[in-house]
């Protein structure tokens, strides 16, 4: 207990971000550790206003000076001047697992429950870290809460033509989605318990991903993003390949293929910016705050590619074929993991880097995107309504909710785009949850089609209960995510685009209708006799799936508390998109 | 005084924490208990607090928390395309005469309803479900009703239609059940769509020049959303002194809501939803009534100083409301089926509402939803009863209830004197059609409205006197219609509980007649001026000044059209003259019948889901043939390089695996010599 405090104490302290949280921690900490400890805890700090102090802990060696100053904000030290490793933490634990997991046997139930424990030890390291950070964050307050939480930043290819930064860094918007990642993540991990076969490598290929993502989430430099999101295609290919279903080949290549082509379309739309630029640098802060304007066609083309890059994973009409074939190919656990965190990272992409690199780019051609938001939104309601397996339906709907971060896009400011970024987690969350039960309802009926599934609910009550709970969320009911994200983004969106809003919310009635279809046609009605012995919900399931809804109440009840979190990260998009005009 | 004006908190928060209550409990009838308690608990409170107003002449009180109060981070304030604000949205309370009467209303009908369903649905396998989500709809009518804000009306919306709807699926095993359950949340979700774009088109509109007045105590900003600063708002912005708002906007603003309220009240032809909850329990359907008919109300009084800012909207308001109460009325009367007579009576009751309100009753009309929710309730319990006694729910199956179900039977009149006005509650509303030259706002169209929107009223109360003691005659005498199973001698009375429920709606309904008349607000007893405490004295609009002689006129025509309708019913339908009008009742019956099936709107929200279907189906043709070879070609190419390369088909996973792994691997480690240091790279 003592240690477990000690440890959750110093990583708040390290980070110097957390005085509130820290200082909250003291009592319990005086009254579980040794004399010494809490002497020490009780000495006032020279350097921050909480009276504490860092104990001592076991700090990573000292990183190198920086050849280039942090852009935008000190890097964070502790009172002994050691630099955070929070967010290295975050990123590369589960890496440092997948490496042991690697090296570890599978063949006895032991040896996997072995490998099991060590995957869900670090994906609830990384969600614990992300938690504590968000926490403090929030407990900061509005006012008190700089643009980058947390930052580590240092150099690393110097000699380069330009200088490639280790540059890591997370705002509100960095948090929130990590927290989506990390709890999709450990879900994912926990639906994964009973597995047998190849247990090593999908964790391990799980584990990369996520590294990846949570890499590519708080990357603040053009090509470490762009290292950690191609870091992806890889094992995301694997997975889909060594653990889907019907139509894994095509699926898995499919996938790795717009993988790949976003990344190519990425790497050249970075490379315009760091040369136009001239900051010899690729540094996000640096390019943001570079003086020298890019030129009118290098910024059309990079934002245009920029677009396309993430579009392929954002499932925009008409690129949204690319990825959502892996749906229902994968196995439910990867499909959870596409829908609800990868989907997620194209649109905090869009948001990063086509909105913060090319403000004037995205309102110039405003009207374009909010075109494609309105054609997607239809277009998706209307293909759910034609699907034939549960999970082209939730697969159809993530193209509506997507359209609703595009019509943000399209028409951004402060209010839509706090929204839009709740509605990624809300998506997310809630896409997660659905895919996850396709896999539960796949694996007791042995059946993929709509048509041959109904009356669930009354061999399986509680299963019935989260799906029409997961549909709920998805729409936006009241205080859930989806209800406070749907509120603000349409608010930011009217001003700008007031027919094109109108029409996605009206989108929004039809999707409404898919999805209670969906569960009707699923759960309800008359219970057919070969699921009479369905089983419901077991301990296990329920331990995966009460996160996500945990959470889907969380960020709905609390909105108050985070998007005044979001909207300190978005404040420096917020400001380019002002100077922009 | 604050201390008991916030007791509304706990008047709204009850029922909700009754219902988190109920899953403590181990059985579902101590669950029922649990709502049911807490339910009456919050009743109590809201009777304390309607005293309270009603013995305290004090200003509207209103007390809010913050949900969240986002300060401008925008640097988009040079564009005025850009909202740069803040963003405060607030929830809380309002005490004012409409929240605090109608609170006591609901709660006392949601009490009565779930009273009657601890009989009712005993043995029922979702019983407990019925109960939390009962209490839940009463939390989100609650919300809604002292709501302060749009923000919290709209909350208070959504959780009556995702309540409406759990109560419409209560019986979701049986086939065709589920499905008009989905009917009724899809179309509530377009009516909640409406008022969402409503409200953001208010904040987007009006937020600006809100955020220019003074911040009230406790907040950093004033409530954009608030109805209190809102209805000084719409003023100004009619006269052009809100930037960016016009007439037009008032009007389309004026629109949304009207939607809204129009589709939410069921009036005909937006009842389509309320089909799809004939299904559900008749104690579900009672509280979804009511939850129809309040909301839409209070939405509309809520909003009415925009409405009177826009005068258009007031007389397109006062002809779909005509209409649809005409409509309602005659459909009601042509009906067999004893629900779908509650479902049309209803909307007809809605449609009046509506009328009223544009002819500028304000009054009359919330009267009117006062009573009518109490009355929508009463028919719907006596309802049941019947049912469970003559086991059918069709007209030419009932008889002889007044013998066989004498209280049941006595119920039913109240409600039939009550609904044909022949109790007075509907003629405030004639009154306040026929005082009104014009609409309120003075339209150019306003007297040929008024004209026909007065003589669409006359026909709906003639009407509703027709089709009110056509049901209670053909109920209550003759006797019951013979039929393969069926022993018309053993139909007896209900179980004592439910029957008493049932009188105490009756009485419910009866004080809530009889504080809307003699409609006196206030007169002179010696040299001391006493207030009437009457409903119209209670809750206004604008001036109260009444005119005593046009009062006494719309008593008198409300009296001969109830008396007249009355006795057509009698001769039409009452088994003393079956012998002698078989010739009319033979007409009246094949023109019945012709408007008994379902109705346009129903055909055509029937056929609605299978266009989009079909739309859908061609869009993923479009996916399937058009958009995903050009994914499969690309795919396709990568791997005949890959086996042109010979290298993919060779690979085992195995071997896969390892070239990723040691790629990750390598990565990392120039990572951390890059990082400390060790790997300097120079490309010149």
């Amino acid at each position: 207990m003592s240690a477990a405090l000690q440890a959750i104490w110093s990583m708040a302290a390290a980070a110097q971000q957390a005085p509130r949280l820290a200082a909250a921690f003291q009592p319990m900490l005086a009254a579980v550790s040794s004399p010494v400890a809490t002497a020490a805890a009780a000495t006032p700090s020279p350097v921050t206003a909480p009276a504490v102090v860092a104990p001592q802990v076991t700090v990573p060696a000292t990183l190198p000076a920086t050849t280039t100053p942090a852009p935008t904000a000190t890097p964070a030290t502790t009172p002994l001047d050691l630099p955070s490793v929070l967010l290295s933490t975050v990123v590369w634990v589960t890496t440092a697992a997948a490496l042991v997991i690697v090296l570890l046997p599978e063949r006895t139930p032991d040896q996997r429950s072995r490998i099991r424990s060590i995957a869900l030890f670090a994906a609830a390291t990384s969600l614990g870290l992300t938690l504590i950070t968000l926490g403090s964050a929030i407990s900061l307050g509005v006012g008190a809460t700089p643009d980058l939480l947390h930052e580590e930043n240092a150099s690393w290819i110097t000699h380069f033509a330009f200088a490639i930064h280790y540059h890591l860094s997370a705002d509100g918007v960095t948090l929130c989605l990590l927290v989506l990642s990390t709890v999709v993540f450990m879900s994912v991990f926990i639906a994964a318990w009973k597995r047998q076969e190849r247990l090593r490598l999908y964790c391990g290929l799980l584990l990369l991903v996520e590294t990846a993502v949570n890499g590519a989430l708080c990357a603040s430099d053009l090509v470490l993003f762009l290292l950690f999101f191609a870091m992806q295609v890889v094992p995301l290919y694997m997975l889909i390949r060594c653990f889907g279903g019907a139509g894994r080949e095509r699926a898995a290549i499919r996938t790795a293929v717009a993988g790949m082509t976003s990344t190519v379309l990425l790497l050249i739309a970075f490379l315009l910016v760091i040369v136009h630029s001239g900051v010899h640098s690729s540094d996000l802060g640096d390019l943001l705050t570079a003086t020298n304007p890019l030129p009118d066609r290098v910024a059309i083309a990079g934002f245009w590619l920029v677009f396309a890059g993430f579009g392929f994973g954002f499932v925009i009409v008409p690129l949204h074929a690319m990825v959502l074939d892996s749906y229902d190919a994968a196995s439910s656990g990867v499909a959870a993991i596409i829908s609800g965190v990868l989907v997620r990272l194209s649109g905090y992409g869009m948001l990063r880097f086509a909105l913060g690199l090319f403000p004037a780019q995205a309102q110039r051609y405003g009207t374009a995107l909010m075109v494609l938001a309105v054609l997607s939104a239809w277009w998706g309601v209307l293909v759910t309504l034609a699907q034939r397996t549960l999970r082209r339906v939730v697969a159809a709907v993530t193209i509506g909710q997507m359209s609703l971060v595009l019509l943000a896009v399209a028409a951004p400011n402060t209010i839509s785009l706090e929204g839009a970024v709740l509605e990624l987690v809300a998506g997310g969350l809630s896409s997660a949850l659905l895919l996850l039960l396709c896999g539960v309802i796949e694996g007791r009926t042995r059946n993929f089609a709509l048509d041959r599934l109904g009356g669930l609910a009354v061999p399986a009550p509680r299963l019935g209960a989260f799906w029409i709970f997961g549909c709920l969320a998805a729409l936006g009911a009241p205080l859930l995510a989806g209800f406070s994200a749907e509120l603000m983004l349409f608010t930011g969106a009217f001003p700008v685009h007031p027919y094109a809003t109108a029409l996605v919310m009206a989108s929004l009635a039809v999707t409404t209708a898919a999805l209670i279809w969906s569960a009707q046609r699923v759960f309800l009605g008359p219970m057919r006799e070969e699921f009479a012995r369905v089983r419901d919900a077991t301990a296990l399931e329920l331990t995966y799936l009460w996160p996500l809804v945990v959470f889907l109440v969380a960020f709905g009840l609390l909105a108050g508390r985070v998007v005044p979190v979001i909207g300190t990260g978005l404040s420096r998009i917020a400001a380019s998109l002002g100077g922009a005009q | 005084m604050t201390v008991i004006l916030n007791l509304t908190w706990a008047v709204v928060l009850l029922p909700l924490v009754g219902a988190a209550a109920s899953f403590l409990a181990e059985s579902p009838r101590r669950a029922a208990q649990i709502c049911v308690g807490f339910t009456g608990l919050a009743l109590a409170t809201s009777v304390v607090v309607l005293l309270f107003r009603l013995t305290h002449a004090i200003p509207t009180y209103e007390n809010t928390l913050t949900f969240w109060d986002l300060p401008s981070t925008s640097a988009s304030a040079a564009d005025s395309r850009f909202f740069s604000g803040d963003f405060p949205v607030l929830f809380g309370i309002r005490v004012d005469p409409l929240s605090a009467a109608f609170m006591a209303s609901a709660l006392f009908l949601t009490l009565v309803v779930q009273v009657h369903a601890v009989v009712s649905l005993r043995g029922d396998p979702a019983f407990r479900r019925f109960f939390w989500v009962a209490s839940t709809l009463a939390f989100g009518m609650l919300a809604l009703i002292s709501s302060p804000n749009l923000f919290q009306f709209w909350l208070g919306w959504e959780v009556t239609g995702v309540a409406a709807w759990m109560l419409a699926a209560h019986h979701w095993q049986q086939p065709g059940r589920a499905l008009a359950a989905t009917r009724t949340f899809v179309v509530l979700r377009v009516a909640d769509l409406a008022l969402l774009l409503g409200l953001v088109m208010v904040f987007a509109k009006f937020a600006l020049s809100v955020a220019k007045l003074p911040a009230p105590t406790g907040q950093t900003t004033a409530d954009p959303l608030s109805f209190s600063v809102l209805s000084r708002q719409w003023h100004l912005g009619h006269i052009g002194a809100v930037t960016g708002v016009g007439a037009r906007t008032l009007v389309v603003l004026a629109v949304l809501f009207v939607i809204a309220a129009v589709i939410r009240a069921a009036i005909v032809p937006f009842h389509v939803w309320f089909t799809g909850v004939l299904e559900a329990p008749v104690a579900g359907q009672a509280l979804i009534a009511i939850s129809g008919l309040v909301p839409a109300a209070l939405l509309l009084a809520r909003v009415y100083p925009l409405l009177l800012e826009a005068p258009q909207l007031l007389t397109v308001l006062a002809l779909v409301g005509a209409v649809g109460s005409v409509a309602g009325a005659v459909l009601a009367l042509a009906q067999r089926d004893l629900f779908r007579i509650g479902m049309f009576s209803v909307g007809s009751q809605a449609g009046l509402i509506l009328a009223a309100l544009g002819m500028g009753g304000y009054s009359p009309a919330l009267f009117l939803a006062f009573t009518a929710s109490c009355l929508s309730v009463l028919y719907f319990l006596v309802a049941a009863n019947l049912r469970a006694g003559y086991r059918s729910h069709d007209l030419v199956d009932y008889g002889g209830a007044w013998h066989r179900m004498p209280r049941t039977a006595l119920a039913l009149g109240a409600w039939a004197v009550g609904i044909s006005g022949l109790s007075l509650n509907t003629y405030s509303v004639l009154s306040a059609t026929l005082r009104n030259v014009r609409p309120v706002g003075g339209s150019g169209a306003g007297t040929l409205t008024q004209v026909v929107v007065a003589v669409a009223v006359l026909i709906t109360m003639a009407l509703t006197a027709v089709y009110a003691f056509r049901v209670l005659f053909l109920v209550a005498t003759g006797s019951p219609a013979r039929r393969r199973g069926f022993d018309g001698t053993r139909v007896s009375e209900a179980d004592p509980h439910v029957r008493r429920t049932v009188l105490v709606v009756m009485a419910g309904s009866v004080l809530a007649v009889l504080v809307g008349i003699p409609g006196v607000n206030s007169f002179m007893l010696g040299s001391r001026r006493i207030a009437g405490l009457t409903f119209s004295h209670f809750i206004f609009y604008g001036d109260t000044r009444q005119q005593l002689a046009l009062d006494f006129l719309a008593v008198a025509l409300a009296v001969v059209l109830g008396c007249g309708g009355a006795l057509m019913a009698w001769w039409l339908f009452s088994a003393a003259h079956a012998g002698a009008v078989t010739a009319v009742r033979g007409r009246f019956d094949r023109v019945a019948s012709a408007l008994a099936g379902p109705t346009p709107s129903e055909r055509v929200a029937s056929a609605a889901p299978a266009a989009f279907v079909r739309a859908g189906e061609a869009l993923d043709k479009v996916d399937r043939q058009l958009l995903d070879p050009i994914p499969n070609a690309m795919g396709e190419s990568v791997v005949l390089l890959s086996i042109w390369l010979g290298r993919l088909r060779t690979a085992r996973f195995g071997v896969a695996t390892a070239a990723a792994f040691a790629m990750i691997a390598i990565l990392l480690a120039a990572t951390v010599l890059a990082v400390t240091g060790h790997l300097p790279i120079t490309i010149q």
